[in-house]
């Protein structure tokens, strides 16, 4: 064979990793690994700690204790989906209202990319009048009148940042720690780590309303790696609130849990046999099936709360709203649901139409929202189940102190584009500290100046009130172990009480 | 004398190693041709190696005797040191037998390297601590605690700044370690800078070379402190921040000086973090034998959710939503761990003053839920001698406001009353009136 100069034989080599014969050697010792992976327990030969996974307990929903005192035992996270207006709730710009309509200086477009604002944008004040509140002195909107008698209960931050700018992975990031799929939300490690204490009921429970689940779907109460008993619970407010919950017709109940029991009978030999955890959670959701069967309906009923409550919420039972769905949160906590997740969608508030126009879809969305939310935190207060519980609210990022001018024209309502670097979201109970703000932004809102925090933060001092350490939470999946907030997250201490 | 002679280990211990370890190496020359003629020059440095082994051993033995260090600490120092020397008196014996068996010498020679390398480290981690070597630069001084009571008048540079320095800083800032030529252990020095000039600029906290250092991005090289040290908190952050804003001085109290709210927040959680008096005082229980593990088994099976309150403790939060039995026979069952019971919950079931009877065992209780329940006035007296009691929730119960208020309750106690208010008219009410007087 004629020599090869050296930088043939480079070439040849090269080449060599592209021929059929490389690719199958390659791949007979690569998925020789692989099952070799699979044969050695998921790589959790070595590392993983079956203890942790609490599989072993025969019911993977039982209560357990939280490595660390916590102050919440429950958590009702209000999750305004499309992102509302902070500029128009809590974030009171004075100075931009005095440049209302001048085009966006240089520097705030500068690298920056956005949904849907092309060239220069022009500045928008904020569509609301402000005032300060309660003994904190907190700025609030004239959109928000009930919010005031409770504005000395929570903890608003002001300078909330995420990384995403789009619906679906923004909302990705917020409930389960990553903008892709397939890792927990939050609901469900929260379960997976305390169980319940109710077992008539799910241990985490999802309501949605606005017309639409939200954008990312049901993977944003999804169980990703963790079992899946650990995964939210839809319910709805109108019909049967959990489908295919009721008997089938000419089967009563005995006969059902006669059946329950007998595959529950198969489903443990299987078990036995084979040490899925899957069974055990299929175990214990046919148990749980048959348990709910009576309890959710009671529940999930809010006909025969008295006249006042519905007033105070502003609820019509029989529809589909976000305030039917917050008193509905109320009831679910008190009677032990772990963690309850709402999703209100309709917060988008782009200006392309009446309905998301800043002056007027978006005045009743704040309306609507306002009434039941107040109404929730008196609600706990009142029933003195406030300490225990933590209220959470927030969209998924934030909207820009420019009007938006889709692809280069300036929108024909008011409204504003997606923001992700600051907005506003609060959280209350569950040992948070009271009327207090915490961040601040720039004069026109673009920028967090101080305070500012990451949605992992977040996830971090939630479950900090819940008593988890967030960088101790783990949960081993192939071969590594995983967190809520992956590597990231500090908990916000001044917003601790 | 024997504390004397005893004394006389620490000096003597190095001899030892010192030969034994040249006699090592010239054994390992001596293998080749060139350097034969070391053999009898090493005879008489084993010798004198073993010799001064043998009186470290002695010597260390009195010492043992005679210091505070406790026995299994110094167990294997011991040890390794005795079977050093015997090691070495084996080898001393047998090595005419195995010198040209290579696998045999050099195995030799490791082992022996080994034990005399482990022994001087045992030795020295007694004397110096278990983090004395370490690859890390400096270790974290120990945090004191504040000793201020009223944190208005604790003076701010002095009480605030320099503590904070002092916790995370000075551990590479003062007179032992000048790391970027700066010191931090005085107010001085402070004002002095380091290597690139003054650190701050008062009233300036946009030129002030040590703000932007500690607001830089953690992963930044020249974040301070470095990467993987004791990171400052947000609240010191605001405070040293606060403390150039207004002027760093080293005479201000802080009761003299103006702060906004994110400041004040900033001093009260300084406050309560790291004083003693102030830090959120852990309820101390007492420790408690475990009981019989077949009760919780028992309340679980009637429905019961028992939940130890931390991963440690022996005390448990019991739920009682989906009891199967009557509350009364709960309750018999629960008695006979009164003492464990923190929390109970018995809203939504059918507790009544019957089933609360004996509910003045439960001497610990310090969470009590009887809301939407029947009880009455009867065994709502029950609770007068729980003194720990700090939460009772008697929401929608029949019971009346004179009732309740005929009850002696504990000190600090939040009660539930069992009358629900519509709050919200009431509030949107005083809200309204508030907007329109204004
Ligand atoms: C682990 C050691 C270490 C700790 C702890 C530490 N530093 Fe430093 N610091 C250094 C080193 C090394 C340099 C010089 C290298 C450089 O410029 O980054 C330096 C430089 C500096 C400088 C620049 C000095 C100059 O004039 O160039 C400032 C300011 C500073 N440190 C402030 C602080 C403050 C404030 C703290 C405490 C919050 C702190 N350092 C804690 C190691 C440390």
């Amino acid at each position: 064979m004629r020599k090869l100069n050296i930088h043939q034989e480079a070439k040849k080599v090269s080449l060599e990793f592209q021929t059929r014969r490389h690719f199958l050697q390659q791949c007979r010792t690569g998925m020789g690994m692989l099952a070799l992976g699979s044969m050695l327990d998921g790589c959790n030969y070595f590392g993983g700690d079956k203890e942790n996974t609490g599989l072993l307990n025969a019911n993977p929903l039982a209560a357990k204790a939280s490595p660390l005192p916590g102050k919440a035992k429950s958590v009702i996270f209000l999750h305004m989906a499309g992102a509302p207006s902070q500029l128009e709730m809590f974030d009171y710009k004075p100075a931009l209202q005095k440049m209302d309509g001048m085009d966006c200086p240089d520097s705030f477009l500068q690298g920056k990319k956005f949904a849907f604002i092309r060239g220069v944008p022009q500045l928008l004040g904020p569509q609301a009048s402000f005032k300060q509140y309660g003994e904190s002195g907190i700025w609030l909107s004239n959109h928000m009148p009930y919010f005031p008698s409770i504005v000395d209960d929570v903890s608003i931050l002001k300078a909330v940042s995420t990384d995403q700018f789009n619906h679906a992975p923004a909302q990705l990031l917020m409930h389960c720690g990553t903008a892709r799929l397939g890792r927990p939300s939050m609901g469900s490690w929260v379960t997976y780590g305390l169980g319940s204490e109710n077992s008539n009921l799910p241990g985490f429970v999802v309501l949605t309303s606005g017309g639409r689940n939200p954008d990312a779907g049901k993977s944003v109460w999804g169980s990703g790696f963790l079992p899946s008993v650990y995964q939210g619970v839809q319910c709805r407010s109108e019909g049967d609130p959990v489908l295919f919950l009721k008997d089938p017709n000419g089967i009563d109940r005995d006969m059902r849990k006669a059946s329950i029991e007998a595959i529950n009978q198969v489903n443990q030999v299987a078990y036995q046999e084979f040490q899925d955890p899957e069974i055990l959670s299929r175990i214990s959701q046919y148990e749980m099936a048959f348990n709910m069967q009576i309890a959710v309906p009671d529940v999930m009923n809010i006909t025969d709360e008295p006249e006042y409550i519905h007033r105070m919420y502003g609820t019509a039972p029989g529809k589909e709203s976000f305030a039917n769905n917050v008193l509905l949160a109320r009831k679910l906590v008190e009677k032990g649901v772990r963690f309850v997740q709402l999703f209100d969608w309709g917060w988008d508030s782009h200006g392309t139409d009446p309905g998301t126009a800043l002056d007027l879809g978006f005045v009743d969305k704040c309306r609507q929202n306002d009434q039941a939310v107040t109404a929730l935190l008196m609600d706990l207060k009142q029933r003195g189940l406030l300490d225990e519980t933590l209220v959470v609210w927030g969209g998924e990022f934030g909207r820009t102190p420019m009007q938006e001018n889709r692809d280069g024209k300036q929108n024909v309502f008011k409204g504003r584009d997606h923001h992700s670097d600051a907005f506003c979201m609060w959280m209350a109970g569950g040992g948070i500290r009271k009327g207090f703000t915490y961040g601040e932004t720039d004069e026109i809102g673009y920028h967090a100046v101080n305070g500012k925090v990451s949605v992992f933060d977040i996830q971090a001092t939630i479950l900090k009130q819940l008593g988890f350490d967030h960088t101790a939470f783990t949960y081993p999946f192939q071969g590594r172990n995983f967190r809520l907030t992956d590597v990231f997250g500090k908990v916000i201490e001044p917003v601790i009480a | 004398m024997k504390t004397f002679i005893a004394h006389l280990h620490p000096l003597l211990v190095h001899l030892p190693i010192g030969i034994l370890l040249v006699y090592l190496l010239l054994e390992y020359l001596r293998r080749n041709e060139k350097y034969k003629l070391i053999a009898p020059i090493n005879t008489i440095l084993f010798f004198i190696g073993i010799g001064t082994a043998v009186l470290s051993i002695i010597t260390g033995l009195l010492n043992a005797d005679v210091s505070t260090y406790p026995e299994d600490d110094i167990f294997w120092h011991k040890w390794t040191a005795i079977t050093t020397t015997l090691l070495f008196t084996l080898y001393f014996i047998i090595r005419n037998r195995i010198f040209y068996q290579p696998v045999y010498v050099i195995g030799f020679f490791i082992l022996l390297l080994f034990s005399i390398v482990a022994t001087g480290h045992l030795g020295g981690v007694l004397t110096h601590g278990e983090n004395y070597l370490s690859f890390e630069d400096d270790i974290q001084p120990e945090i004191q605690p504040l000793q201020i009571k009223n944190i208005e008048e604790a003076r701010v540079y002095e009480d605030l700044v320099q503590y904070i320095f002092n916790k995370n800083c000075i551990s590479c800032h003062s007179a032992q370690k000048q790391k970027g030529q700066l010191r931090l252990d005085t107010y001085q020095y402070v004002l002095t800078g380091g290597k690139s000039g003054q650190i701050i600029k008062s009233g300036d906290i946009g030129h002030s070379e040590m703000i932007r250092r500690i607001l830089l991005d953690e992963s930044d090289d020249k974040h301070m402190p470095p990467k993987g040290k004791l990171p400052l908190r947000d609240f010191e952050v605001q405070l040293l921040k606060w403390w150039v804003q207004s002027g760093a001085g080293n005479q201000q109290h802080v009761n003299e000086m103006g702060k906004d709210s994110i400041t004040a927040m900033a001093i009260k959680q300084f406050h309560q973090v790291f004083s003693q008096q102030s830090a959120p005082i852990q309820v101390e229980r007492p420790v408690l034998n475990k009981f019989d593990p077949a009760i919780i088994k028992q309340l679980q099976s009637i429905g019961c959710t028992v939940t130890p309150l931390t991963q440690q403790e022996n005390y448990y939060r019991i739920v009682a939503f989906n009891a199967k039995d009557s509350i009364y026979s709960v309750m018999e069952i629960l008695q006979k761990i009164a003492a464990h019971v923190v929390e109970l919950k018995l809203s939504f079931t059918n507790a009544n003053d019957s089933s609360l009877q004996n509910l003045s065992k439960f001497i610990h209780l310090e969470k009590l839920w009887l809301d939407h329940t029947e009880v009455g006035i009867v065994g709502l007296k029950n609770i007068s001698n729980l003194k720990d009691l700090k939460y009772l929730n008697l929401f929608k119960t029949n019971l009346k406001e004179t009732e309740i208020a005929s009850i002696q309750f504990p000190k600090e106690l939040q009660l539930i009353s069992p009358v629900p208010k519509d709050t919200l008219l009431m509030a949107r009410d005083s809200v309204m009136v508030s907007a329109i007087k204004q």
